[in-house]
């Protein structure tokens, strides 16, 4: 009996960094800056939370962007919902498309565009990715609102150059 | 069934100087991981990069109640709760606990969230991630802060069912009830101002949820933990107050 709850205790302390966790599936694939549309209603909703676990979602939907990287990237992000009742967080990490994975960009501020100034200002990875590295985009909603999902643009800006596959003089 | 009932973080202790004493004697909340903890109403409490101590006024009438902030430059590890061993697998169960957030002055965004109780199963399907927690509820920021309930579904993608309830006020005094019946498979709640009346009948809402595998709530915390990175940066140093759990199988808690 007392194994067990020294057990139950350990797990108690386990689970503080989210225990709900799910692999996700990408909505999209980006290889280069660009302007990319989507919708978040239904998608991805056994990710339950985001960035470690800290950020619980609102269960109505996460829209997974894969990001492709090339040779010495150095990215940003913005993003806009044109739809009422869904004001965005905007999430990027460089590790695995999962709830437990840290975030270098998590961001909302109960409004429709994030970061605020947008497009003037970006939300800039607090680290950048790696060379030929994949890393992941999250367009969800936090907040407990209707309908807490929709229609979205997201921005990549900077440069991440393509990977050069085949190069051949003539 | 033998009932339960733990008025926890009741802190106030009057009368112990007998008839007619004004005293009133606050159990010392010690600042550090202890067994007992709250003063010694709790199986324990555990402080890691937190501040955690008395409040100068209780919630609900109360003298007296613990108050936590999570430190500057805490790690995700950060954690002030206090820990409940009571509960025997208990496939029926309602808790009721009192928060005060006006300490919380940067809680103004949905991603500065954090967790203010968490009950655990010794066992949960295996959909269900590495964690034990049968019941999660979440406090947020906003406009109004919000709560957000994640309870044991294995008929909701991630074995979770998401509920989520804006407090009713900016006030910042609440009180949050549930009441989880596995067998019936029915999570109801109450998410209120803290002087409100409630009514079993009337919750704020309800959902059904299959707790298939879920093996009954073994252990509770109550506190704050589980604190997302724009929470340690926007709210370190803000205190929570907490005060007045309860919890029962049957019957229910209200004021």
């Amino acid at each position: 009996m007392k194994a067990s709850m020294k057990a139950l205790a350990l797990l108690a302390g386990c689970a503080f960094a989210g225990a709900a966790f799910a692999q996700c599936t990408t909505d999209g694939v980006a290889s280069n800056v660009g302007t990319f549309p989507g919708n978040t209603c239904g998608k991805n909703l056994a990710l339950t939370s985001i960035c470690g676990g800290g950020d619980p979602t609102n269960g109505a939907g996460t829209s997974v962007i894969q990001v492709n990287m090339g040779n010495t990237p150095n990215i940003n992000l913005g993003v806009v919902s044109s739809t009422a009742g869904f004001n965005p967080e905007l999430a990027y990490t460089r590790g695995t498309c999962s709830s437990l994975s840290a975030c270098d960009v998590d961001d909302t501020n109960n409004t429709q565009t994030v970061p605020t100034g947008f497009p003037g200002t970006t939300d800039t990875p607090t680290t950048q990715p790696a060379a030929g590295s994949t890393s992941f985009v999250f367009i969800s909603d936090l907040n407990p609102e209707a309908p807490g999902c929709g229609d979205y643009n997201l921005t990549i800006g900077g440069t991440f150059p393509v990977k050069v596959q085949e190069f051949t003089v003539q | 069934m033998k009932s339960f009932t733990m008025k926890a973080l009741a802190v106030a202790v009057l009368g112990l100087a007998g008839a007619g004493s004004a005293l009133a004697a606050c159990p010392q909340i010690v600042a550090t991981s202890a067994t007992p903890g709250g003063g010694g109403a709790w199986s324990s409490q555990t402080v890691t990069s937190a501040t955690v101590g008395n409040a100068a006024t209780g919630l609900n009438g109360t003298s007296c109640a613990p108050s936590i902030a999570i430190n500057a430059g805490a790690a995700a590890n950060a954690k002030g709760l206090f820990t409940d061993q009571s509960p025997q697998n208990e496939t029926s169960y309602r808790a009721r606990f009192y928060v005060n957030t006006t300490g919380l002055t940067g809680l103004t965004a949905a991603n500065r969230v954090f967790r203010v109780f968490s009950a655990l199963a010794t066992g949960q399907p295996a959909t269900a991630g590495a964690g034990a927690e049968e019941v999660i509820a979440f406090i947020g920021g906003g406009a109004t802060p919000f709560v957000r309930f994640f309870v044991g579904d294995t008929a909701s993608p991630g074995s979770y069912k998401i509920i989520s309830a804006v407090f009713p006020n900016t006030a910042g005094n609440y009180r949050i009830e549930f009441a989880l019946d596995s067998t019936a498979g029915t999570f109801r709640y109450w998410i209120s101002d803290a002087a409100a009346a409630t009514a079993d009948a009337t919750p704020t809402g309800s959902t059904t949820v299959t707790q298939t595998g879920w093996t009954g709530v073994k252990q509770i915390n109550l506190g704050l933990f589980g604190t997302s990175t724009n929470y340690r940066s926007g709210v370190a140093g803000q205190a929570l107050i907490v005060d007045e759990f309860d919890s029962r199988r049957q019957t229910f808690i209200g004021q």
